[in-house]
């Protein structure tokens, strides 16, 4: 099997040097890019399996590359940025990146989100739409419309189960509350964001989640949420 | 209202000035009260000597002298003595004098009418002057006044101005100076005036007065006079008069008036710069401390990390279990820095005013879960009670950073509390707000540091290695919610932090068909 591909976009050597030594010792090929448009040209002339882009770049945001990049490929992009950065996290998570790590991070992290993004990716590739979810011991059956938490059965209402399918079809991502309203409810409104708070804590009940140390929903706060995958 | 108040209390100067209008009223008197002497007398000329005549005379010259002065009483003596000896002396309506007798009375009259005035108009114009410098001292002891209860110059500027222009008769303008050039502050324009510029500036650099009836620069319109501070001229006071002539009293006023201008404004800039030092000893104290706690908090663990990453480097000696002590050592230190940066940069943006909470609905389970889990390393020693009711009604916050609130009391609780102590977190309704509790079973907070404890790099005196931001970082979120975050002992030892939430205010719940 081909060594997976991976583009790195950050205007920082150290943070460069840290990501290829780190990647490479991993299996992983690495390409490397400083700036948004170095980092446009190197996915049009070699596409990558996955890129790390950093948000804060020199010649531009983060956000246009993503932008730019999804009207034309669906690669898995995770998004590095500074704390604080929240509200560009959401709206990289709009655009469609797939995941982000606050830096500073480790490097066991950073190898765990990009496993997983690829994994995420190659099921996407490969499915004809997805007939059943299974992780962690909850299982979401689309063609009986069934839901199981270890192999009990859980009934969810309409609304319950639309919130917990559209969670499954970006299992692994993030959400943002935005998506989430708009995928479930169709709209977007303050008051709306508060109905998605608590069908989002009955969701949890019903499979007998704890929020305080969740097992399937976990809270992205300021963000969204995500669904382990 | 100060103006006026000002106004009342200084009483307004009228120099004694050669007027000659009351000239012509005292002419006109003196032919009066010698028309009255000789209308009195006359019926009397018979009955009574000559001299008697006389003494009335006597009376309307004193009279003339006292209320007009010299050129009244002359005038009244001279048409006196004509009189007398018109009326009064034989023969009678004739100036042709009989006796010797009368010769010597009418000359006496003369001379003593003449020596009366005098004296009188001496006495009317010593008595001027007195009360031209009780009224001079009385503004001048308004002014003080006036000066005193001043705080700032540009309030002292405008009443120093003012009380001379209420004591003289012209314009006065007060001068400051701006690096060493003098600039008119009262009148700008004077300013580009080079004449009046040049003799205020030569007062201000020789601290001597000049201009106008002085012997430097006598040309300016202005009379210049310093305004001597204790150490060097704080500026100058200026003074154009209307009758373009200074009288020495006039001088002199003026110069008690600069006198009192000058203690006046060193005075407050003496406490303007006191104020300023202050403040920027205090500025300076802030920096001092934020630079020796952060050098200090963050030398520490760069320091360990270098030293770990140099031996590791230099050393190909080390075993593999030394190596990993290294690494995990580097590896504890850089979260430690992390932390460290994170509140450094959390207080930065508090303090500068620029935080803007992005509100939102949040459950307090979704807040705490994230905090436990981002304190995870920190409280494995320490078991973590959730006593909430998870149905409790959502806060109305900004999630981020309630939820550094809550991470940074789960540290301080995990740093001062020892091994194996639980930490109890609860929340529960108050009237329209969430009361949020973190208590510990640590050494408790003393009796007087419960608000100190928020204090920027304050350092509980029980306390251990912390950048005593924690808790400002803390204070400054919930203050930023509207709420108010307070330490207090707890029952059977530890501390609890206490603080108020906005709720969400939440719909009432949705229904929905069960499918």
């Amino acid at each position: 099997m081909n060594k997976p591909h991976i583009l790195i976009v950050d205007d920082e050597p150290q943070i460069r040097k840290f990501l290829r030594a780190t990647l490479t010792s991993h299996e992983y090929q690495v390409n490397e890019a400083e700036k948004a448009a170095d980092a446009i040209k190197a996915l049009t002339v070699h596409p990558p399996d996955l890129m790390l882009l950093d948000l804060g770049l020199p010649d531009g945001d983060g956000l246009d590359v993503i932008r730019e990049l999804r009207g034309w490929s669906q690669l898995p992009v995770i998004v590095l940025s500074a704390r604080g950065q929240e509200q560009d996290k959401v709206t990289a998570f709009e655009l469609g990146a797939d995941d982000y790590l606050t830096k500073p991070f480790g490097a066991a992290e950073l190898l765990a989100r990009i496993s997983v993004a690829l994994r995420h990716a190659r099921v996407a590739a490969s499915a004809s739409p997805e007939l059943a979810f299974h992780a962690h011991g909850l299982t979401v059956d689309f063609a009986k419309r069934l839901v199981l938490v270890d192999n009990l059965e859980v009934h969810l209402t309409p609304t319950e189960y639309k919130l917990l399918s559209t969670m499954v079809s970006h299992a692994g991502k993030v959400v943002t509350h935005g998506q989430l309203l708009r995928e479930v409810w169709g709209k977007h409104t303050t008051e709306q964001g508060h109905y998605l708070r608590i069908y989002m804590q009955h969701l949890r009940q019903k499979l007998g989640d704890d929020a305080l140390n969740p097992r399937f929903l976990i809270t992205e706060t300021g963000i969204g949420y995500r669904l382990k995958g | 209202m100060r103006m006026d108040s000002a106004k009342n209390s200084a009483p307004a100067l009228k120099p004694v000035r050669h007027d000659p209008a009351s000239d012509g009223k005292g002419y006109g008197f003196a032919l009066i009260v010698c028309a009255a002497a000789t209308a009195i007398g006359l019926p009397f000329r018979a009955s009574f000597d000559p001299e008697n005549a006389a003494m009335l005379y006597l009376v309307g010259i004193a009279l003339a002298a006292t209320y007009y002065g010299r050129a009244s009483s002359t005038l009244a003596a001279i048409v006196s003595a004509g009189a007398y000896n018109f009326f009064f002396t034989q023969p009678y309506y004739s100036f042709w004098i009989d006796s010797t007798r009368d010769i010597v009375a009418t000359v006496l009259l003369l001379v003593t009418s003449v020596i009366i005035g005098s004296l009188a108009a001496r006495l009317r114009a010593q008595n001027h002057f007195l009360q031209y410098k009780e009224q001079a001292t009385a503004a001048l002891y308004a002014m003080t006044r006036e000066l005193a209860s001043a705080r700032n110059q540009d309030n002292m500027i405008i009443q120093i101005r003012h009380h001379a222009e209420n004591m003289f008769d012209g314009t006065a303008t007060l001068w400051l100076p701006l690096d060493t050039e003098i600039h008119c502050i009262t009148h700008p324009e004077l300013t580009d005036d080079l004449k009046e510029k040049s003799a205020a500036q030569f007062s201000y650099e020789n601290a001597q007065s000049s201009g106008l009836e002085t012997s430097t620069l006598a040309g300016a319109r202005g009379f210049y006079l310093p305004l001597k501070g204790s150490a060097e001229a704080l500026g100058v006071l200026g003074f154009m008069p209307r009758a373009a002539t200074l009288r020495p009293d006039e001088r002199d006023q003026l110069e008690a008036i600069a006198s009192v201008a000058a203690s006046a404004l060193e005075r407050v800039s003496v406490a303007e710069l006191a104020e300023k030092r202050k403040v920027e000893a205090e500025g300076e104290k802030m920096r001092n401390a934020l630079l020796s706690s952060v050098s200090h908090d963050l030398r520490t663990p760069l320091a360990s990390i270098k030293g770990a990453i140099s031996s590791m480097m230099i050393d190909d000696t080390l075993s593999s279990d030394a190596w990993m002590e290294l690494l995990v050592s580097a590896h504890n230190e850089t979260t430690r820095l992390e932390r460290i940066v994170t509140n450094l940069l959390d207080v930065t943006l508090l303090e500068s005013g620029r935080l803007q909470l992005k509100k939102d609905f949040y459950f307090m389970s979704e807040l705490v879960g994230n905090a436990l889990q981002h304190t995870k390393e920190l409280l494995k020693e320490h078991p973590v009670e959730c006593a909430f009711d998870e149905q409790m009604p959502a806060l109305w916050v900004d999630g981020v950073l309630i939820e550094q609130v809550l991470v940074n009391l789960l540290e301080n609780a995990a740093k001062y509390s020892p091994p194996d102590s639980p930490i109890l977190i609860d929340a529960w309704v108050e009237e329209d707000s969430i009361r949020v509790i973190v208590a510990d079973r640590g050494p408790g907070v003393n009796s007087g540091e419960e608000q100190k404890l928020f204090d920027k790099f304050y350092r509980g005196t029980r306390a251990g290695q912390g950048s005593g931001l924690g808790l400002t970082i803390c204070r400054g979120i919930v203050e930023a919610h509207g709420g108010k975050i307070t330490a207090r002992k707890r029952e059977g030892g530890g501390t609890v932090f206490s603080f108020l939430l906005p709720d969400g205010h939440a719909p009432d719940t949705m229904n929905e068909a069960a499918a």
